[in-house]
């Protein structure tokens, strides 16, 4: 038998814990049904990895999205241009679902971003909107994972801000205390080592700027086409043991 | 569960305190050595299993391959996505492994023998976790200096490759990232720039020159990433070239990297 004592003992005036008593009654009722775990197994069960069973302590998930940065973007198929709103925005194709009774996840994205400076994009012109880069996270059940965080998740307290010099208007050094990446071309990683309950979750990768326009709020166009996503990958790694 | 030993009381032997001690004492430490997820209901605990681990590495000299604090040079410009090469005969030319020189100074890792990723095969490896990070210092243009285009004008670009026989390398094109050189006249590709932007510099390559930026790359690795999923390979690497889109003209064009390292975790899992 594999535990002749209870786990818990109850005492009063202590609160009975629904799971305290369920672990309790488990290895009985197990027992009695004829259900195995680990207190049947001898030492040494196992002599070789292959007698395991595949997803015995991993299981992996992957989504990717491939496409070219060296092209031009707006021609270019799976390139996602990013909206200038301010709003975690979800990044195409960097969504998994699974169904697990519960553990700890290893949660990575791998993407390629693509946020010009200035409007002289090397594919040619682009709308001068990027220079305050992107920000990037994940987020489970539509939830953001701070600790995923590439960038700020308090926006509030600096200023972000770019003067908008005639000669060169807009370059680099114009522009200050974003929490951005920004560059014609940059790679960047998201990662998160999480807790999840038993049931069904969603994980997914997400992308926003720090900043919706440039130093003149006239110049706002959230819909401008300027920053964007090329190749990307999402990997979900169940730790179950 | 670890082993706890523990010596009953013969009838009639007689004990004393050091000898109730030292009965309690294995119970004490054995259960104090108890991990988490020994006491977990249904676990299969460490005593139970071989002492081949989720990790399925035999076939791995090492799983991580470093770059210490050395500047190294790069001179293959980056042509072609997923490289120029044509499998199985001519591997990618567009691009070259990462490599300070020194011992054990390349990020490539040769199998002890070919091995077949998918759980299907024998090695038992569901995939690999590849995990890259470089440290771009900076790219050069060779033109002179005071030349519209004498700052770099150029990009990197890392990737991760395999090989089907040790000799040629093909490139996995869902791994290949891009980082632009975090210049002034990189980003702003019109300007030159002068004192009058950037300060009092007494000469244009004191000022401008250094990207030093951090490239991440994490991948995952699966039998439908290969030409053939049974495809056999014998082993992973990181490459590197320089990043020339606007065909920038120049002598020269080259690409300083300095620390770098990369991780291969062969898994047994599901998938």
């Amino acid at each position: 038998m594999g535990w002749r004592f209870p786990k818990h003992f109850i005492h009063d005036p202590q609160v009975i814990e629904m799971d305290d008593l369920n672990e309790d009654f488990r290895p009985f009722v197990e027992e009695a049904s004829g259900a195995l775990n680990e207190h049947n197994w001898k030492r040494d069960a196992f002599d070789g990895r292959a007698q395991l069973a595949d997803d015995v302590a991993v299981v992996l998930h992957n989504e990717v999205v491939e496409a070219n940065s060296n092209a031009n973007p707006t021609v270019t198929a799976n390139i996602m241009f990013v909206t200038s709103d301010i709003d975690w925005e979800d990044i195409e194709g960097l969504e998994t679902t699974f169904t697990t009774t519960g553990g700890t996840y290893w949660v990575l994205a791998s993407i390629q971003g693509h946020a010009p400076i200035y409007k002289t994009y090397v594919f040619g012109s682009l709308p001068a909107n990027g220079r305050f880069g992107l920000q990037f996270a994940l987020s489970l059940n539509a939830a953001v994972l701070a600790q995923s965080i590439v960038g700020s998740g308090d926006l509030m307290n600096d200023k972000i801000g770019s003067l908008d010099g005639a000669v060169p208007k807009g370059a680099a050094f114009y522009c200050w205390q974003t929490t951005g990446i920004s560059s014609q071309a940059f790679s960047v990683v998201s990662e998160a080592i999480i807790t999840v309950p038993p049931g069904t979750h969603t994980v997914k990768a997400l992308v926003t700027p720090p900043q919706t326009h440039e130093s003149n709020p006239a110049a706002n166009n959230p819909g401008a086409r300027t920053k964007f996503l090329a190749t990307r990958e999402l990997i979900v790694v169940e730790l179950l043991r | 569960m670890p082993d706890i030993t523990y010596l009953y009381l013969p009838e009639g032997e007689e004990f004393d305190a050091d000898s109730l001690n030292t009965r309690f004492g294995t119970v004490v430490a054995g259960m104090n050595g108890l991990l988490d997820y020994s006491s977990q209901r249904g676990a299969f605990s460490d005593q139970h299993l071989t002492d081949q681990g989720i990790v399925a590495d035999e076939q791995f000299p090492v799983l991580i391959r470093d770059i210490g604090n050395l500047p190294s040079q790069y001179n293959t410009v980056y042509t072609t996505w997923g490289g120029n090469g044509t499998f199985p005969a001519t591997g990618d030319s567009d691009r070259e492994v990462i490599s300070a020189g020194g011992v054990g100074e390349t990020l490539e890792i040769i199998t002890s023998s070919p091995i077949q990723l998918g759980m299907s095969n024998p090695n038992g490896i569901a995939g690999l976790l590849v995990l890259l990070n470089v440290h771009y210092m900076h790219s050069e243009l060779g033109v002179s200096e005071g030349d519209p285009n004498f700052m770099p004008q150029l990009g990197v670009m890392v990737c991760i490759q395999w090989t089907p026989d040790g000799t040629e390398w093909f490139t996995f094109r869902k791994t290949e990232r891009f980082q632009w050189a975090r210049t002034i006249a990189g980003e702003y590709s019109a300007l030159e720039p002068s004192t009058a932007i950037v300060g009092s510099m007494s000469e244009a390559d004191q000022f401008d020159y250094w990207v030093l930026q951090d490239i991440p790359l994490r991948t995952l690795i699966l039998p439908e990433d290969l030409p053939d999923p049974d495809q056999a390979i014998e082993g992973i690497r990181a490459a590197v070239a320089t990043w020339d889109p606007g065909a920038i003209a120049g002598t020269y064009k080259r690409t300083y990297l300095r620390e770098a390292n990369l991780t291969v975790l062969p898994l047994h899992a599901g998938v």
